[in-house]
């Protein structure tokens, strides 16, 4: 009873911690920014932040300053002693740091040090001259390492740097009143109990089912020893056992009474599907395919293996899922009604990718190709380099002009291969799919076109083809020099 | 007895939610971060204005001071320039509108090679700098830049040309800032307002001044008023006459600037006003020499006298105490600022 009560409270303290875990990141998490205000408190118009007030929780902070609708504030960054310089003997609050994590702590500010109040004896003749409800606008002062004025609300950036920097936010004008103060820093919401929650309840859990098993094993055990003419009737609707000892030629029927029953405390143990058993299993089986697994996977690898093998598989799989995988745009497979969408977005990140000097490259590798086709051909990110191959003299002028279209058509598959290789193959499929979806509304011109490109490509040496095809797979050994 | 274990069960069950939740509870409560205290970084020796920040002064002193060169009107200056530099620009104003083969400005444009700024966290505080190598012929600015409270904005207070191949003092670096030095600093061969002064008596009676020997023999300054009033003496007996070139110097009530350099003595920067008087016989008619006092002089009525206002200022090296090296100049800027002929 004990063990089934432990059993209960570990699953249950498994469960919480488990929820606890998953809970502190997500509901219990904390926010990326802290966002604390300060309002101010006395009377002056402004507001002066202590050194180290605004790296307290990162180096980068947001500051937004708020005056009533339609007043001046203006917020200023500058050095401790420059800052306090200037506001001088006039009251103001200062941010001491933060009382919570939404609160900035507001303290009437103390004047500068004795000697700068000497220095500012001529100025504070000045100052005090108008009137005190007068906020003094500090907006243009060459001390300031950054500022900002505006009406109502201003709010600037600023990455702590090493130094004193302070900032001070000044309602200006007449009648003007201190700025409410809002400091943001991003933050760094970690889950530290994510994992230690999961893993630790998920283990306290696994404990108390066991535990829970072996509680309830026991429980039959000594429920079988008590109760055995129970076990008898759970026994007895069992159409195999009987049947079995028939086909044997045992006398069934004598030696299924309580003489057996004894030791049926073990049988259960070596795999009796019946009673409780059947609760007891489950959380067994589901390991045994787990276990299978790991056993079936380097049947699968093997499969995916052969890719270097040269030429046998790409042909037959073009209809296969897994090529258009390849470069992430199965539409053109899928049928009519998906493909046209594609094509649009695809062209639309290659505006300025120079098409017609790509087209030239292919062209002029396709030229090129007879005399330089075992250096050319040899490596497959040649594939690559002519997308953006220089050297345009050698482009054929002629057949410029009709295929700048097509060129932004080719180009995609081309900025396509710059992210992921694509092959010759794919180049043409995707054409076709294009052409498939353009029913004819597009001049045949763009068809005739990349059609001959696969071909001119074939007679390099089978080598690039089969980079090529590697490439497409993603078998990633030449995408290292790349 | 069955029912009765069935609810000390469901009691046990009841009471472990609680003790799982009251965990989870408490965990909750623990993680939360008490919101760090402010650290700030230990106050440094460092000079109040960054290099950067002075660029910026750099940069706004000389557009007012463009744009007050280009409306050819001397209001607009006061905003960014103060004291001697202030009457200074003023009278070179003044003269430029005068003159009718363009202006003499001095090029203000400060573009500099090196600036030498303030460790002083209070106020006033004054930073320097060095001018570049101009294009044309001419020597590099040194100017003299102050703010004078917190409150107000670093103005240009001075500007001298430094002397051909003059080697300037060494200054501290400057993110660490060179400390101001007290007009009266005893630290100095001379306190730097004594050293003004006496540099006035010098300039004045030349050799006979009794503070001669702590200046460098000759320099300058000293020889460009000598050979200038030989000049103007010479065109009277040129004539026949008998001429006679005086001049005064005294500083003003403007206090002096000087900061330290590394070898424990000050730059100095003092600004005086000279006078300078040609006087010839009774019936004789004398026009100033210059091409700036001429433009001044205008209409003037010509009499045997001409006499010519400066608004001066020198800078002036002034050695430790300790030191045998005599006071220098530097550098030194005048601008005639008035004529007369009485």
């Amino acid at each position: 009873m004990v063990q089934r009560f432990l059993a209960i409270l570990l699953i249950l303290a498994g469960l919480g911690g488990i929820g606890f875990g998953v809970a502190t990141a997500t509901v219990l998490r904390e926010s990326d920014t802290v966002v604390a205000t300060a309002t101010p408190s006395g009377d002056g118009t402004m507001v002066v932040t202590e050194p180290g007030v605004l790296g307290l929780v990162d180096d980068q902070v947001t500051v937004r300053a708020t005056v009533p609708e339609g007043q001046k504030v203006t917020l200023a960054l500058g050095s401790d002693v420059d800052v306090l310089g200037w506001v001088g003997d006039d009251p103001f609050d200062s941010v001491t740091g933060l009382s919570s994590w939404e609160t900035l702590s507001v303290a009437p500010g103390t004047a500068a040090a004795p000697e700068e109040e000497a220095a500012e004896g001529e100025e504070t003749d000045e100052a005090p001259a108008e009137k005190p409800s007068t906020g003094p606008d500090p907006a243009g002062s060459d001390m300031w390492i950054s500022e900002v004025s505006g009406e109502t609300t201003v709010s600037m950036r600023w990455t702590e740097q090493p130094g004193r920097v302070v900032l001070l936010a000044a309602g200006v004008g007449k009648n003007a009143e201190a700025p409410t103060l809002e400091l943001t820093w991003p933050r760094q919401a970690s889950t530290p109990y994510l994992w230690p929650g999961v893993l630790g309840g998920a283990l306290l859990l696994i404990l108390g089912v066991f535990m829970a098993i072996g509680a309830r094993r026991s429980a039959k055990r000594s429920a079988g020893k008590g109760r055995s003419p129970s076990a008898v009737r759970t026994r007895q609707p069992d159409p195999d056992l009987p049947r079995r000892d028939a086909a044997f030629g045992i006398d069934g029927e004598g030696s299924s009474p309580a003489g057996h029953e004894p030791a049926v405390g073990f049988p259960p143990a070596l795999g009796d599907p019946a009673e409780g058993g059947t609760a007891v299993y489950p959380p067994v089986r589901p390991e045994l395919p787990g276990r299978d697994r790991p056993e079936l996977r380097p049947v699968q690898s093997p499969v995916q293996s052969p890719v270097q093998s040269p030429m046998p598989r790409p042909e037959p799989d073009l209809t296969e899922p897994e090529h258009t995988r390849s470069w992430g745009a199965p539409a053109p497979f899928g049928g009519a009604a998906p493909i046209t969408p594609p094509p649009v977005p695809e062209q639309a990140p290659e505006p300025v990718a120079a098409p017609v000097a790509s087209v030239r490259g292919i062209r002029r590798r396709r030229g090129q190709a007879p005399g330089a086709a075992p250096a050319a051909g040899a490596q497959p990110p040649a594939q690559r380099t002519p997308f953006g191959g220089t050297a345009p003299e050698q482009g054929p002028a002629p057949s410029e002009t009709p295929s700048a279209a097509q060129a932004d058509q080719a180009d995609p598959a081309a900025s396509a291969a710059s992210g992921r290789p694509m092959t010759r193959r794919e180049l043409r499929m995707r054409e076709q799919a294009q052409r498939r979806a353009a029913t004819g509304a597009m001049p045949a011109v763009p068809a005739a076109e990349p059609e001959p490109e696969p071909e001119a490509e074939q007679p390099q040496t089978p080598s690039s083809r089969a980079a090529a095809w590697r490439q497409t797979w993603g078998v990633t050994g030449n995408d290292g020099g790349n | 007895m069955p029912r009765s274990r069935a609810r000390s069960r469901v009691r046990r069950r009841g009471a472990g939610c609680l003790a799982a939740t009251a965990a989870v509870a408490l965990l909750a409560v623990g993680c939360t971060v008490e919101p760090p205290t402010p650290v700030a970084d230990e106050p440094v020796v460092a000079a109040v204005v960054s290099e950067a920040q002075e660029l910026k002064i750099l940069d706004r002193v000389s557009g007012v001071v463009a744009e007050a060169d280009r409306a050819d009107e001397a209001r607009s200056l006061a905003s960014r320039l103060s004291g001697p530099a202030l009457a200074m620009r003023q009278a070179e104003l003044k003269v430029a509108a005068a003159e009718v083969d363009g202006t003499r400005l001095t090029d203000l444009s400060l573009e500099m090679q090196q600036v030498v700024l303030p460790s002083e966290q209070g106020w006033p505080r004054s930073s320097y700098g060095i001018g570049v190598q101009p294009k044309g012929k001419g020597t590099p600015v040194l100017a003299a830049f102050e703010q004078a409270s917190a409150r107000e904005q670093y103005k240009l207070w001075g500007y001298v040309q430094l002397l051909p191949n003059t080697t300037m003092p060494r200054f501290a670096d400057p993110a660490l800032g060179s400390p101001a030095v007290a007009a009266d600093d005893t630290t100095l061969k001379a306190t730097p307002e004594a050293a003004v002064a006496q540099y006035a008596s010098v300039l004045t009676v030349g050799e006979r001044s009794q503070y001669a020997g702590a200046f460098t023999d000759d320099d300058e300054l000293r020889r460009l008023l000598r050979s200038y009033g030989k000049l103007q003496v010479d065109a009277i007996e040129a004539k026949d006459g008998k001429g006679a070139f005086k001049i005064a110097y005294e500083p003003t009530k403007d206090p002096v600037k000087a900061v330290r350099t590394v070898d424990g003595g000050a730059l100095v920067l003092g600004a005086m006003i000279s006078q300078e008087t040609v006087r010839a016989e009774e019936r004789w008619k004398l026009a100033p020499l210059t091409p700036s006092a001429r433009a001044l002089w205008a209409d003037t009525e010509q009499t045997n006298v001409v006499r010519v206002v400066y608004r001066d200022m020198v800078a002036l090296y002034v050695p430790p105490a300790d030191s045998d090296a005599p006071v220098s100049l530097v550098g030194h800027h005048r601008v005639p600022y008035a004529v007369a002929n009485d």
